[in-house]
């Protein structure tokens, strides 16, 4: 069996090989972990304003839902039964996170034995 | 073993003897990959960031409302709250929505109760805000670019108020790296939003802090007070309460549901992905089915030359991905996500003012050397299996 030409410029070689360890590294080591200081001024910002912030939106223009869920239970938009009804919200159209909504009657109550009382999600 | 090692060794060949097509394979791959790398790095990161925001929070979030639509609460409700068994305080916040400026720029005000404010903060370049004559805010970095304010700045009136209206100073401004969240925010006394909003006596809810083991029983206890527990809201008032294992399961169940928008684009991706595969292919198929003619009539059998693809597709696809995350890592460390963050983060600019928080982790990229190779393969394999079936003589025709 005959074989083509073999031979690849090594800087192709070197290219890939690179790519691939520098991409590697990337995913796996932890980036962007806050330092000292800033985890404390991220925190103390928290603690000041009480918690607040959740979703993948800056404002309150389209709607709450989607900045904090503490702020508003449910989108006035998402119109479930239709079919792609949950997109009908531009805050809910292709961002980079998304939650269902809050049903308050799903904070039920059970006593866990011997725990005392457990809030879970139905 | 020898002879599989060498097989695969043409198979990088052939990937620098067609340039053009690998080159096209390439590009096509990335604009597929980058988008979707960049999306997951920065659901990660606000995921980070959502769990912060609720550690640091209160226990339980008690609103009200009446008709099934929010209503604010009064502040007398605090002490009531306080004495329920468990309760350690109960704090009464404003968080409302205006926009400013001929821009109509989004804001969101914040009030706390002054007297919560701690002794010295960090995160803040200038100072908290104080009750006086004065209305007194630290704003977020984003408003203040829009804006253009500075610490000392004064803003005229912007709001209605019976009483009157006060010209407002700026006394501080977030540090931009402490939040995503803190970009559009009027942080001030819980005096300065309820004249803002004309709303004096009334909470939008309430933080609540409980004593540990306690969240359940004060929930229940709050959702059975009914309407005599809430004078001056002027009819029935059911009393709602989201507690911090609430949302951390809703945090939870958000990264499925995120997916589930992933999957979604991802599909018109592919779609898009295997259709500009399979005419990168189809343009070189000619010379493909030339190719595959000589090694056939060089000896070369049918799996001998789909596992020359295969390694090609494989090369392409690993190598894509790479420069696909080197790319989206560029993109966001560097660029902080010009263009490109505003799109998957509501209300962020173009060129945005705070860090996009961002985190690349391992599954993605799997993911994206996957999908990579699926498409590639797709593209690929079906038109060297075609003409790798006919005799030589026809393929090089």
């Amino acid at each position: 069996m005959a074989m083509p030409n073999q031979r690849l410029p090594r800087c192709v070689w070197f290219g890939v090989l690179l790519t691939t360890m520098a991409a590697t590294v990337i995913v796996l080591t932890p980036i962007r972990q806050p330092s000292g200081d800033l985890d404390v001024r991220r925190t103390e910002f928290q603690t000041l304003v009480g918690g607040l912030g959740f979703g993948a939106t800056v404002d309150l223009a389209h709607c709450a839902f989607s900045f904090d869920p503490r702020l508003q239970s449910s989108c006035d938009r998402l119109e479930g039964p239709l079919a792609g009804g949950y997109f009908l919200c531009p805050n809910h159209v292709g961002r980079a996170i998304g939650y269902p909504a809050l049903d308050p009657t799903d904070f039920h109550i059970s006593a866990a034995a011997g725990e005392g009382d457990h809030a879970t999600m139905r | 073993m020898r002879r599989c090692v060498e097989v695969a060794k043409t198979g990088l060949t052939a990937i620098l003897l067609h340039p053009v097509r690998s080159g096209a394979t390439c590009c096509a791959l990335l604009a597929i990959l980058v988008p979707y790398l960049v999306g997951m790095g920065v659901a990660k990161g606000i995921e980070h960031d959502a769990a912060r925001s609720l550690e640091a929070g209160g226990d339980l979030y008690v609103s009200g409302s009446r008709l099934g639509q929010r209503i604010p609460l009064p502040v007398e409700m605090g002490p009531r709250l306080e004495v329920l068994e468990g309760v350690q305080t109960a704090m009464p916040r404003i968080v409302g929505r205006l926009s400013l400026g001929r821009d109509k720029v989004e804001v969101i005000v914040v009030g706390i109760p002054a007297e919560d404010f701690p002794a010295k903060v960090t995160c803040v370049e200038g100072r908290l805000p104080r009750n006086g004559a004065l209305n007194e805010f630290v704003v977020g970095t984003e408003l203040a670019r829009r804006l253009n304010l500075q610490v000392g700045a004064m803003l005229p009136p912007f709001y209605r108020n019976p009483r009157g209206e006060h010209v407002s100073r700026i006394v501080g401004i977030f540090a931009s790296d402490v939040s995503l969240w803190q970009s559009h925010l009027m942080f001030g006394t819980f005096d300065t939003a309820a004249e803002i909003f004309a709303a004096e006596g009334m909470a939008t809810d309430f933080v609540v802090t409980c004593q540990p083991g306690y969240e359940v029983a004060v929930s229940r206890a709050i959702q059975n007070m009914n309407v005599e527990a809430a004078p001056g809201t002027g009819g029935n008032v059911r009393f709602r309460v989201t507690s911090r294992e609430q949302l951390a399961v809703l945090l939870a169940g958000g990264q499925l549901h995120r997916e589930g928008i992933f999957n979604l684009h991802f599909v018109l991706v592919f779609v898009i992905g295997i259709l500009v595969v399979q005419v990168t292919s189809g343009l070189g198929l000619a010379e493909r089915r030339r190719e595959i003619g000589i090694l056939k009539a060089t000896g070369w059998q049918t799996d001998e030359i789909l596992f020359r693809g295969l390694i090609e597709c494989i090369l392409l696809s690993v190598g894509s991905a790479a420069l696909s995350i080197l790319v989206a890592f560029v993109w966001l460390r560097w660029f902080n996500g010009y263009l490109i963050a505003g799109v998957f983060i509501s209300g962020l600019a173009r060129a945005p003012s705070i860090p996009v928080p961002f985190q690349l982790t391992p599954v993605p990229a799997f993911l994206a050397v996957t999908l990579g190779l699926v498409i590639t393969l797709t593209g690929s394999l079906w038109s060297s299996w075609r003409a790798a079936i006919v005799p030589p003589g026809e393929a090089m025709r």
